[in-house]
C-alpha cells in the first residue's frame, strides 16, 4: 500500500504541481487582484473593491462611456467573422489535398504549415508592409473605392481580420484534413445509393464525419483569436483594439493591474460561455455523440 | 397496416409484397451490353460485359478477387460509370443517370451505416431522401423492422451493434426503399460460418417473398451454389460461363470455371478415338461429342477404399477431410480427389494416419460411371472466352 501510493505521488506529483504552480496560483492571483484597488503606479492595493469591474463596464471618471464595450464587441466580432472565413478557406483546402495523390499530401501540407515557422510578429510586420498605403495592394483598394485616397489598407479592422484569418489558417486545415483523410467514402456512397443528391450527401455523409475536426479547428482558432494581441496591436490602429489589447494596456502603459485582472476574468468567461455552446451545438449536430473538444 | 409488409408476409403472395405505398413496383429485369471499364492505364476490371437478367431472379456474380465483379455491381447501382457500353435497368436506359435517381439500393460489403444516426433514422434515410412524409417513413420503417424482425435495435445506436445486426440494419436500409433491384456486395463475408449460413437463408427467404430482382457478388461458390438462380462466373474482367449452379458446377466451359467450382480432378486428354478416350485409368467413354482437350473427373462419383483390390487403379493418400480425399495414383496423373466414405471402409475414424502408407483404391459410386457424362465432363476447348492470366493459362493446357 504504501509503495503504492508513493509510485502515485511519485507519477502525479509533476504534473499536479505543474498545474499548482502555473495556473491555479497565477488565477487566484489574478483573481484577487481583480477585487483590489488601483494604487499610485496601478499595482493593487487593500481594500478590496469592485471598482475595477465598474470602470471595466465603462463607468469613469466623466460618466458612462461605450468604449469598453466597443471593444468587448469588435472582440467578438473579429473572432466570429475571422473563424468564418477561415472555415470557408480551409474546408475546400483540407478536402483537396486528401484527395490528392499520397505522396503530394506531406509537401501541399507542409505548404500550408511553412508560413507559421516564422514568428507571428514578423509575418505581421509583412502585412503592414503588404497594406501600407502606396502599396500596390492599396492602390487597388483605392482605385476601386473600397477606402478613401491615400488611407492604405491599414490600420484598419479589415487588416486585423485578414491578419487573423492568415495566421490561423494552419490550425484549421490540419484537423480538418485528419478528419478527411479518415473520411469513409462508403458511407458517401450509401447517401448516394439511397437517393441523396450531392449535395445531400455531402450534408449527411461528409460533413458529419468531418464535424469532430471542424470543431476542434474552431477551438483552436476562435480561441486565440478572442484573445489575440500582436495582430489587432500593429494592424487594428488605434480604432481596431480588442480585448487583447485592453488587458495588456493596464499592465503596461496606462497601468491598472486591478482593471487588466478584471478584463482577463471577463475574457476567460466569454471563452468557457463559446467552448460551451459549441459543445451543446457539437452535440446536436453530431446526432446526440459527445463531441470531444 | 393492411398493405404492410408483414401482413403480406403472412399472404405468402410475393407480388403484393412490396405493399400499396409503392404501387407499380415490380422487379426489374438489367441488360448489360458491352461494358468495357479500365482503372488507370492498365487495369482492366471490365473487358466486354454483355449480360441479361431476369425480372426476379436471384442472380449471382461469382469470381476471385479483381475478377471485375464488384465494379460490375458498382456500375449498375451508378457509383461508377463504364468506359464503354450501355446499362438497361427496367428497360430503359440508365448508363448516364446518378445513382440517386436509379431505383436500386444496395447492401455495402462494408454495411456503411451512418454512425452518427440511431438505427431508426438509417432505415428512414432513404426514404427521406425520397421526400416521403413523416408518418409514410415511420411506418414503413416500423414494417420493415418486423419484417426482418429488428426487435427492439431499431432504438439502438449502430456502434452498439455486432457484426450480424449491422448486416440486417443495412439490408432493412436497403430493402425499405422497395427498390426495383437490389445490390448486394459479398454481405456475408465478414460473418462467421454459422451466422452466415443463417443470414444465407434469411435473405433467400426475402427475396422469394419480395420476388425483388437481387444481383449477389460472392467469390465463395459454396454460397454462389447455395442462393442463386443463376450464376456468371467472372474472371480478368470476362464473364467465363451463365447458367444455373448445377449446370456451371456440373458442366464447366473451360478450366478456370472447373478449378473455381471446386474441382481438381482435371486431366489432359492425349488419346481420343471418337466418345473413347485412352487415359491412365483406362478406357474411358465420353457421350459428350464435340472436342474437348481437358477431362474432369466429378469427385462425387468415386469412392475411396483401403485395399488394392478389384479398383483399376492403387494408389497412396495424400490428405483427407471428413467427406473428401485427394490420393496420388501411382501412374502419370498428380493426384485424383475423390469422396470417401472412411466409415464404411474402416471401422476407425477418418483415414488414421498409418494408413496413408497402406494402398487404398478407387471405386465408381454408379455402377459405371466412366461410361457416362455422370462421371465425366470434357471442357470445351476454344469455347467462351479463358481469361488471360498466367496461372490460368498454364491450367488450361496443363
Amino acid at each position: 500500500m504504501v509503495r503504492e501510493s508513493r509510485h502515485l505521488l511519485m507519477t502525479v506529483a509533476p504534473g499536479a504541481s505543474w498545474i499548482v504552480f502555473f495556473l491555479v496560483l497565477p488565477s487566484a492571483y489574478l483573481m484577487s487582484v481583480a477585487f483590489m484597488s488601483s494604487g499610485t503606479y496601478g499595482l493593487p492595493e487593500m481594500p478590496l473593491s469592485l471598482e475595477s469591474f465598474r470602470r471595466l463596464a465603462g463607468f469613469g471618471f466623466l460618466g458612462w462611456s461605450p468604449g469598453n464595450l466597443y471593444t468587448l464587441l469588435r472582440s467578438l466580432w473579429q473572432t466570429l467573422v475571422a473563424t468564418g472565413l477561415v472555415v470557408a478557406i480551409a474546408y475546400p483546402i483540407a478536402y483537396h489535398i486528401s484527395t490528392c495523390r499520397a505522396r503530394w499530401r506531406p509537401i501541399m501540407l507542409l505548404a500550408v504549415v511553412v508560413p507559421s515557422w516564422t514568428n507571428q510578429v514578423i509575418r505581421t510586420f509583412g502585412w503592414m508592409n503588404l497594406l501600407a498605403p502606396g502599396t500596390p495592394l492599396s492602390s487597388v483598394a483605392e482605385a476601386l473605392g473600397l477606402v478613401a485616397p491615400n488611407m492604405g489598407l491599414y490600420p484598419s479592422n479589415f487588416a486585423v481580420t485578414l491578419g487573423l484569418v492568415y495566421n490561423f489558417l494552419p490550425f484549421m486545415v490540419l484537423p480538418l484534413y485528419a478528419a478527411f483523410e479518415k473520411l469513409d467514402t462508403a458511407q458517401v456512397e450509401a447517401a448516394q445509393d439511397l437517393y441523396a443528391s450531392p449535395l445531400r450527401a455531402f450534408r449527411h455523409a461528409v460533413f458529419p464525419q468531418t464535424l469532430p475536426g471542424l470543431l476542434a479547428g474552431i477551438v483552436l482558432v476562435a480561441i486565440p483569436a478572442f484573445g489575440m494581441y500582436v495582430i489587432p496591436e500593429l494592424l487594428g490602429g488605434g480604432k481596431g483594439m480588442m480585448l487583447g489589447n485592453l488587458v495588456a494596456n493596464q499592465f503596461a502603459g496606462s497601468a491598472n493591474w486591478p482593471l487588466g485582472a478584471a478584463g482577463a476574468i471577463l475574457m476567460l468567461i466569454a471563452t468557457f460561455i463559446g467552448l460551451f455552446a459549441m459543445r451543446r451545438i457539437g452535440k446536436r449536430l453530431g446526432g446526440g455523440e459527445e463531441v470531444v473538444i | 397496416m393492411s398493405d404492410s409488409l408483414t401482413a403480406d408476409a403472412k399472404d405468402e403472395n410475393p407480388a403484393a409484397a412490396t405493399g400499396r405505398s409503392a404501387p407499380s413496383r415490380e422487379a426489374s429485369s438489367i441488360a448489360l451490353q458491352g461494358l468495357h471499364k479500365r482503372f488507370g492505364r492498365d487495369t482492366v476490371a471490365l473487358a466486354g460485359v454483355d449480360l441479361a437478367i431476369e425480372p426476379g431472379e436471384f442472380f449471382t456474380l461469382l469470381g476471385p478477387s479483381g475478377c471485375g465483379k464488384t465494379t460490375l455491381l458498382r456500375i449498375l447501382a451508378g457509383l461508377e460509370e463504364a468506359d464503354r457500353g450501355r446499362l438497361q435497368i427496367g428497360g430503359r436506359d440508365v448508363t448516364e443517370v446518378p445513382p440517386h435517381r436509379r431505383s436500386v439500393n444496395t447492401v455495402f460489403q462494408s454495411y456503411a451505416l451512418f454512425p452518427h444516426l440511431s438505427v431508426r433514422d438509417n432505415l428512414a434515410f432513404g426514404l427521406k431522401m425520397q421526400g416521403l412524409a413523416v408518418a409514410e417513413r415511420e411506418a414503413r420503417v416500423a414494417r420493415i423492422a418486423e419484417f426482418i424482425q429488428l426487435g427492439d435495435l431499431i432504438d439502438r445506436r449502430v456502434d452498439q451493434l455486432s457484426g450480424g445486426q449491422r448486416q440486417r440494419i443495412a439490408l432493412a436500409r436497403a430493402l425499405v426503399c422497395e427498390p426495383d433491384v437490389l445490390l448486394l456486395d459479398e454481405p456475408l463475408s465478414a460473418l462467421d460460418a454459422g451466422l452466415r449460413s443463417q443470414l444465407q437463408v434469411e435473405l433467400l427467404r426475402v427475396q422469394k417473398r419480395l420476388g425483388m430482382t437481387f444481383v449477389f457478388v460472392t467469390h465463395d461458390q459454396q454460397e454462389a451454389m447455395v442462393m442463386s438462380d443463376r450464376i456468371a462466373v467472372l474472371n480478368g474482367g470476362l464473364i467465363q460461363q451463365v447458367g444455373p449452379p448445377r449446370d456451371v458446377y456440373e458442366r464447366p466451359v473451360n478450366a478456370f470455371v472447373a478449378r473455381f467450382m471446386g474441382h481438381d480432378n482435371l486431366y489432359p486428354v492425349t488419346a481420343r478415338d471418337g466418345d473413347t478416350l485412352t487415359t491412365p485409368l483406362g478406357q474411358l467413354h465420353v457421350e459428350q461429342a464435340g472436342d474437348g482437350a481437358l477431362l474432369l473427373i466429378r469427385p462425387e462419383t468415386l469412392d475411396l477404399l483401403p485395399g488394392d483390390v478389384g479398383g483399376p487403379i492403387t494408389c497412396r493418400l495424400a490428405w483427407s477431410s471428413a467427406s473428401t480425399a485427394a490420393a496420388m495414383p501411382n501412374i502419370a496423373w498428380r493426384s485424383v480427389t475423390s469422396r470417401c466414405r472412411p466409415r464404411s471402409a474402416t471401422a476407425d475414424a477418418i483415414f488414421p494416419r498409418s494408413m496413408s502408407e497402406s494402398p487404398w483404391r478407387w471405386r465408381p459410386t454408379t455402377s459405371s460411371p466412366w461410361q457416362s457424362e455422370e462421371g465425366t465432363w470434357l471442357i470445351p476447348t476454344g469455347s467462351p472466352p479463358l481469361a488471360v492470366r498466367p496461372w490460368c493459362a498454364s491450367l488450361a493446357t496443363c
